[in-house]
């Protein structure tokens, strides 16, 4: 999945999941019973449908499992993955093009003035040309299954006796035979057979020759079909530890768009930063003063409070510490909804610089939401970077 | 915090509803064009609205030497039905769009809350789904369809990744944020 950390701009402001990982503040998802933000790692996905890239036909998930996971109408060009149209020629034949290295199937003779016949066409000549092989392909590997299985059974009894002989002349004491078992001897048969085997069939594989001698070779050219087009798929998202549904998408038949019915955002139920001004307390340039921006974009009213993270956790990250964090609660009370102002709050932070050439650093947020019907709190830490000394 | 960019009030319209566009840019056709609000063109923008109707959304930000030009297909018409001839197709351009430099835009549709990069040539035909991103020198082949969601590149473009459900969100910010901070010499 595409992450937004590697277009975004300096300063920024990440939050800091539980599996270590950062991720931006509009990217993270919240789970109210965990009361966590998670990141997309922590979630686990379930397809809800497939759907065509290019028709947009949606197939749901018990309907896709009987058939294959392509698409009925759409076929992809062999030789640059582009998506096919329709051509009709000067003789009303309909076949298909490629819009960009010209590719058509008027080469193969896969034209029809029906155009329904077309797919008949290409899904018989798939038939054709494959089933051949495939057929040849298993008699091999049947036959040379059967061969092994026959050698082994022979030769085991033989051999065991082989490997008896010589443990007893490597080892003067009869007593030593009592220290392996009937399953370490099995073992040292079966490397020796399998090296056998190896030679006689060529199949060195950890020199990655594999010479394919028994299979028959392709005497007629290529005939370059279209392939049809694979399906994507639409997924919910659900939290690991408790299993609860943090998005899911609505059931709509006969519709190409997607809603979601649950959505559960970090962004939706915690206040949001920004960094503003930058700029040195001190002459000696040992102090910086950060003033840090918050808005209260959700529809409830939040009380939160800032605490430090500890000291284990600010040198094994390398984080700067801060000086100046605001140890009592505030409340956010988000009454200019109509009016469409947000509120916000500021306060500075001062961060104490010494042999160190990134200015980062981190501290924790807990959030009470008060919802109209339930009140519900979060906790997580939040890393802001500003950049480089 | 976002940058303040700072331009000329001489080089620059600004209409009542918000659209600032630049003096050097090239603009035809305007009978048939129609812009919402509170979009910015910058210099060397090239947009043909004598062809076809265009019709763009709110917060629109087209970087410099960029092309909107709407596509065309062939066909017949009852002037002239035996010889193929050349029909131009509208250009709809959905709201909170970003348009990076020296691209080429030949597309259909583009939907809500996508953005273009730089150097992207988008072909005939094409139409682009909301949410979705398009990397930078990237050409979409003509009539690709661009599903919602997704993130395309390379040349030709391809299916690469899909975007997170917050790319509303974010390119939502982003647009509004940079028409706040695109402000007038004092």
């Amino acid at each position: 999945m595409f992450q937004f950390k590697k277009i975004a701009k300096l300063p920024l402001i990440l939050i800091l999941c539980e599996c270590g990982r950062e991720f931006l503040q509009e990217e993270m998802y919240c789970c109210l019973s965990c009361q966590n933000s998670i990141c997309r790692y922590c979630t686990s996905n379930e397809i809800f449908c497939y759907y065509c890239r290019s028709c947009g036909d949606v197939q749901i998930t018990s309907e896709a499992s009987n058939l294959t996971i392509s698409c009925s109408s759409c076929f992809e060009c062999p030789i640059c993955k582009n998506v096919l149209r329709r051509q009709v020629d000067t003789e009303k034949n309909y076949g298909f093009i490629c819009s960009y290295c010209f590719y058509t199937t008027r080469t193969i003779g896969v034209t029809d003035p029906n155009f329904q016949q077309v797919y008949a066409k290409i899904n018989n000549a798939y038939k054709n040309e494959y089933e051949a092989e495939y057929k040849d392909f298993q008699e091999q590997y049947n036959r040379i299954k059967s061969i092994e299985n026959n050698n082994l059974i022979i030769k085991k009894q033989q051999k065991n006796k082989h490997v008896l002989k010589s443990l007893t002349q490597s080892c003067p004491k009869s007593d030593a035979l009592t220290h392996y078992s009937n399953s370490e001897i099995e073992k040292i048969a079966k490397e020796k057979n399998l090296k056998v085997i190896f030679q006689r069939y060529n199949l060195d594989l950890n020199n990655k020759q594999v010479q394919l001698q028994d299979f028959n070779p392709i005497q007629q050219p290529p005939t370059q079909l279209p392939i049809p087009l694979g399906l994507l798929s639409r997924k919910n998202r659900k939290c690991r530890k408790c299993q609860k549904l943090i998005f899911t998408l609505q059931s709509e038949k006969n519709s190409k768009k997607f809603a979601y019915s649950v959505q559960n955002l970090h962004y939706d139920y915690a206040p949001y930063f920004q960094v503003g001004k930058v700029s040195y307390v001190n002459k000696e340039r040992t102090e910086l003063s950060v003033i840090i921006q918050m808005f209260n974009k959700t529809k409830n009213a939040i009380e939160y409070s800032f605490t430090q993270l500890d000291s284990q956790t600010l040198e094994q990250y390398k984080l700067l510490t801060v000086k100046n964090l605001p140890s009592p609660t505030f409340t956010f009370n988000n009454d200019n909804i109509e009016n469409d102002v947000q509120q916000y709050q500021k306060f500075e932070a001062i961060l104490i610089i010494k042999d160190a050439t990134k200015i980062q650093f981190a501290f924790c947020v807990s959030a009470k939401i008060k919802m109209p019907m339930d009140q519900q709190q979060l906790n997580y830490n939040v890393n802001v970077y500003i950049g480089t000394l | 915090m976002d940058a303040i960019i700072q331009y000329d009030k001489s080089e620059f319209h600004e209409t009542s509803s918000g659209i600032k566009i630049s003096k050097k840019s090239f603009i035809k056709g305007t009978e048939q064009i129609n812009v919402s609000g509170r979009c910015i063109f910058f210099n060397d923008v090239i947009l043909r609205g004598d062809l076809a109707k265009v019709s763009i959304g709110k917060y629109l930000v087209v970087h410099e030497k960029v092309t909107l030009k709407p596509s065309y297909s062939y066909g017949y018409t009852k002037e002239s039905p035996t010889k193929k001839v050349i029909k131009f197709l509208p250009l709809m351009i959905s709201d909170y769009v970003e348009i990076d430099s020296s691209s080429i835009i030949q597309a259909t549709k583009i939907g809500t809350c996508t953005s273009i990069g730089k150097n992207c040539c988008i072909s005939h035909r094409c139409i682009i789904g909301e949410n979705s991103i398009i990397l930078d020198d990237s050409i979409l082949p003509p009539d690709t369809v661009v599903p919602a969601n997704s993130v395309y590149g390379g040349r030709p473009a391809v299916y690469i990744a899909e975007t997170p459900e917050s790319t509303a969100i974010i390119q939502k910010q982003k647009l509004i944020n940079f028409y706040k901070n695109f402000v007038p010499k004092s």
